[in-house]
């Protein structure tokens, strides 16, 4: 898990494709690995809030080591399907999943597996950036410390490689116990709450629109890190901005609300081809802007 | 892994214990009351004189806790309401609204003997009145004043700026806009905090002891309405002790031969009194608040 | 204008009363309580002597109101410590636990137990607690029931709801996405109260202690029923004891004289501990609204 720093650069660099720039491309240049294994993987997945149905039969495979974009009009249950791989729906009342969610091809709902260790691999950064109203280094030690680390050293060293990761290590390096995490701007917040994700070591992130709260210069340092963490971790990333699913996902999954005011899964494939040539009517209005 | 669970889920055990513990110990209290007053309680109770060879009843000190109820509500609302209106859309940061808080405050942790103390000092000693029911509700006002202040101030803050802003867009005085626009959504609030100052009221002994006095009411004749009379059950110049008072009264001198039934019976009616208050005001509040949104 | 402005003076004018309030029970109360040094000329100091003997009949009174201090502070300690894990217990449950069902029975249990008078609480400590602590635990020393310890938990009993709704109020103000926060980081639910709700709500739940002991110190009746009002300093639990608020209820009706001022100034004694704690409170709020 724990490759050298200066290899997670590589796609760090990759221009920022407008929709004109992509159409352009060929769907070869992607570089998309077609035999990467299966981390995670939803079948037949409906999720229900007492009587009503939130999402019906979404069926997707995301493949190590990518970033899948979510995106669909609000309500479609794009978020209420990413909160399905690390089980959060469990804490609200009356949710039930149907159906079969898979990491590393074991099921995340059998009744042996609990919940919080499900969590611990997979991570969540949220919507509105919560660190907890700590110093800094409490918030990244947060994870470890609750995982049983003790010693300092190794405390120190994790909280030092995460903010690096984060790429917030040169900005708070001064004041990791002096400033509490609350007192960072909002693009800070957020790269702290990546960072603190980052400490409990998980193998797959879960990103909640973790840029709907943030201004574009925080945005663009967000969708940085995200093109350099996909080396070494499973990102899925619901948005609401076109343009960044464009950007950082290599595949797109397009959500929208059906006639019963349930979401399902329209189209899934890579993002190149959602942008350019969508099988799909439904998301090709979506994404040329004539619809949601 | 293992350690962390198995510290999980004793924590949730003993919260889940706690909790029972509580409720059950409620239910206790209450169970208790109901259990000891059924096989000496009837209806007279309520009406009749107390008596130091029977078990008798406790008509005067109930009559007693209604008056003095009905005076210090006359007393507190009006004040309490207007200063709440004051507080939520009057008052700015400064000094004076400082010290209002500050006296709120002060007089809701001030013990209740001791606002008895002034009240005797001051309604009792001081006016040369003696022990009346107007001294009492008076000490009862100051001692609950700041509480109905509060509950109307946050009733009326309830009120969503949108309402306000509605009105005086329209052209609407301020005064106007309180009146016609902000009290209408506020009255369910505001009944709920009147009503349950009540039970307050309804529960208070320490405060009465020496405002109120602790003399054993004689027969009470109702037909007697001279209002200055200290003879007349009307009268705010007389003596008034009420249920609380009497419940404690009874027991420290341990007058009667029954004084035992007549202290749990009178519990169970303190009891039920002011639960009565207390549902009383959700259902009230609910209803008035259904009321006013129309539906 | 003046006419226009005429609500906001009426309204004021109300507001104003409870000022008034305060400001003619702070001076009738000081002005009564210092009586006993300035009119009988006591010396100050002779109130932190240990020894109360009041009545002029016998041989050299001393006004020594250190036992009622005392038993006042340690009735109203013990209470708290009784009190506090039950009630912090229940609101962390209400809070944090309970599913919607049980939360429905311990809300309303809640204002049951707020609206149950103190009369009724001494009542119950007198006809309940005090004999079974002296028929089952008189081998401990509880001679007569009424004790230290019974004055305590009756008042354990009646700061409950207190402390319970507002420890209640501060967890209940916690963000919820902090304790998304913790559980997504793979913490179970106890590792997010104890280390993420706990800490935040730490100065409400000090409060929410405060305005228990404010309450505790200044319950008289229901106390007094149960205490045994022995004014000696505290040193037993199961012994007799007395504090502040039971010498005013029992005394005040006979008591002549300097001894009549005495109790007076034990009044101003418990005001100055209700300031002390207004003023504590104060400065706790303070703090959260700074962090």
């Amino acid at each position: 898990m724990n490759t050298p720093q200066g290899a997670s650069t590589v796609t760090a660099t990759r221009p920022t494709p407008t929709p004109l720039a992509i159409a352009s491309l060929q769907p070869e240049l992607t570089g998309l690995d077609p035999d990467a294994p299966v981390k995670l993987r939803a079948q037949d997945v409906s999720i229900r809030y007492g009587d009503r149905v939130a999402v019906r039969d979404v069926t997707l495979d995301v493949p190590e080591h990518s970033v899948m974009a979510f995106i669909g009009p609000s309500g479609c249950g794009k978020s209420t399907v990413l909160r399905c791989f690390d089980r959060m729906n469990d804490l609200i009342p009356g949710a039930a999943v149907e159906g079969r969610v898979e990491l590393d091809g074991e099921d995340v709902y059998a009744p042996s597996v609990l919940p919080v260790e499900v969590r611990r691999k997979v991570g969540l950064v949220f919507q509105r950036p919560n660190p907890f109203p700590m110093s800094i280094y409490e918030n990244v030690a947060f994870g470890p410390r609750r995982h049983g680390e003790q010693g300092k050293a190794r405390l120190d060293d994790v909280v030092e490689r995460s903010l690096r990761q984060a790429a917030l290590w040169d900005e708070v390096k001064d004041d990791l116990r002096k400033k509490s995490g609350l007192s960072l701007s909002g693009g800070q917040q957020q790269r702290l709450c990546i960072a603190r994700t980052l400490a409990t070591d998980p193998e797959v992130i879960l990103m909640d629109e973790p840029c709907s709260a943030l201004d574009p210069i925080a945005t663009l340092k967000i969708e940085e890190l995200i093109g350099q963490l996909k080396v070494d971790y499973t990102i899925v990333i619901v948005t609401h901005n076109m343009q960044q699913a464009a950007r950082v996902s290599d595949r797109t999954a397009f959500f929208t609300l059906g006639e019963d005011r349930a979401g399902y899964l329209v189209e899934l494939d890579e993002t190149l081809r959602i942008f350019t040539n969508p099988a799909n009517q439904l998301t090709e209005d979506y994404v040329s802007g004539r619809f949601g | 892994m293992r350690r962390v669970l198995a510290a999980d889920r004793l924590a949730t055990a003993v919260l889940w214990a706690v909790a029972v513990f509580v409720i059950l110990v409620l239910v206790a209290i209450i169970a208790y009351f109901v259990i000891e007053s059924i096989p000496t309680f009837s209806l007279a109770f309520l009406f009749a004189d107390p008596s130091l060879t029977e078990i008798g009843g406790i008509g005067p000190v109930l009559w007693n806790s209604v008056y003095m109820l009905v005076l210090t509500m006359l007393l507190t609302v009006p004040l309490g309401v207007l200063g709440g209106i004051y507080m939520a859309e009057y008052a700015g940061e400064g000094r004076l609204t400082n010290a209002i808080r500050f006296s709120q405050e002060l007089i809701s942790s001030v013990p209740s003997i001791v606002v008895g103390l002034f009240g005797f000092a001051l309604f009792v000693a001081a006016t040369g009145w003696g022990f009346t029911a107007l001294g009492g509700a008076l000490t009862l006002m100051v001692f609950n004043l700041p509480l109905l202040l509060r509950l109307s101030e946050q009733a009326i803050r309830t009120v969503p700026a949108d309402e306000r802003a509605a009105s005086l867009a329209l052209g609407a005085t301020k005064w106007q806009t309180i009146r016609h626009a902000v009290l209408p959504v506020a009255i369910p609030g505001v009944v709920t905090g009147i009503v349950l100052t009540a039970g307050r009221v309804f529960g208070e002994a320490a405060a009465l002891l020496f405002t109120a006095g602790l003399s054993t009411p004689t027969r009470y004749d109702f037909s007697n309405l001279n209002l200055l009379d200290p003879q007349s059950p009307w009268s705010p110049f007389r003596n008034a002790t009420t249920l609380s008072v009497f419940i404690w009264k009874s027991n420290s001198e341990g007058l009667g031969n029954y004084v035992h039934e007549v202290a749990n019976m009178s519990s169970m009616v303190l009891i039920v009194m002011v639960l009565a208050f207390n549902l009383g005001s959700r259902w009230l509040g609910g209803a008035l608040q259904r009321h006013v949104s129309g539906l | 204008m003046a006419r226009l402005d005429a609500p906001r003076r009426i309204t004021l004018g109300a507001a104003l009363v409870v000022i008034a309030a305060v400001v003619l029970l702070l001076g009738f109360i000081v002005w009564r309580g210092v009586q006993l040094f300035v009119v009988s000329g006591v010396p100050v100091t002779q109130i932190l002597s240990p020894t109360w003997q009041p009545d002029p009949l016998s041989e050299g009174t001393t006004y020594g109101l250190l036992p009622f201090i005392a038993g006042t502070l340690a009735v109203m300690v013990v209470a708290a410590v009784v009190s506090t894990p039950l009630s912090v217990g229940l609101a962390l449950f209400m809070a944090e636990v309970a599913p919607t069902w049980a939360r429905r029975i311990a809300q309303p249990a809640m204002e049951v137990f707020v609206g149950i008078p103190s009369v009724v609480y001494g009542w119950l400590g007198l006809t309940i607690l005090v004999p079974f602590l002296r028929v089952h635990f008189g081998w401990l020393g509880f001679a007569t029931g009424f004790s230290w310890l019974a004055g305590s938990l009756v008042l354990a009993l009646m700061i409950l709801p207190t402390i319970t709704s507002i420890s209640y109020d501060a967890f209940v103000a916690v963000p919820a996405d902090m304790r998304s926060a913790s559980l997504a980081l793979g913490t179970t639910r106890w590792q997010a109260i104890r280390h993420v709700v706990l800490p935040a709500a730490a100065t409400g739940v000090a409060t929410a202690i405060v305005f228990g002991l404010t309450r505790a110190a200044g319950e008289a009746l229901a106390v007094q029923m149960v205490i045994g009002n022995a004014p000696v300093i505290p040193t037993s639990l199961a012994r007799p004891v007395t504090t502040l608020t039971s010498q005013i209820t029992l005394d005040m009706s006979d008591a002549t004289g300097t001894w009549n001022e005495a109790l007076w100034t034990m009044g101003l004694v418990l005001l100055l501990i209700s300031l002390a704690f207004v003023l504590l409170i104060r400065w706790l709020g303070r703090g959260r609204s700074q962090a």
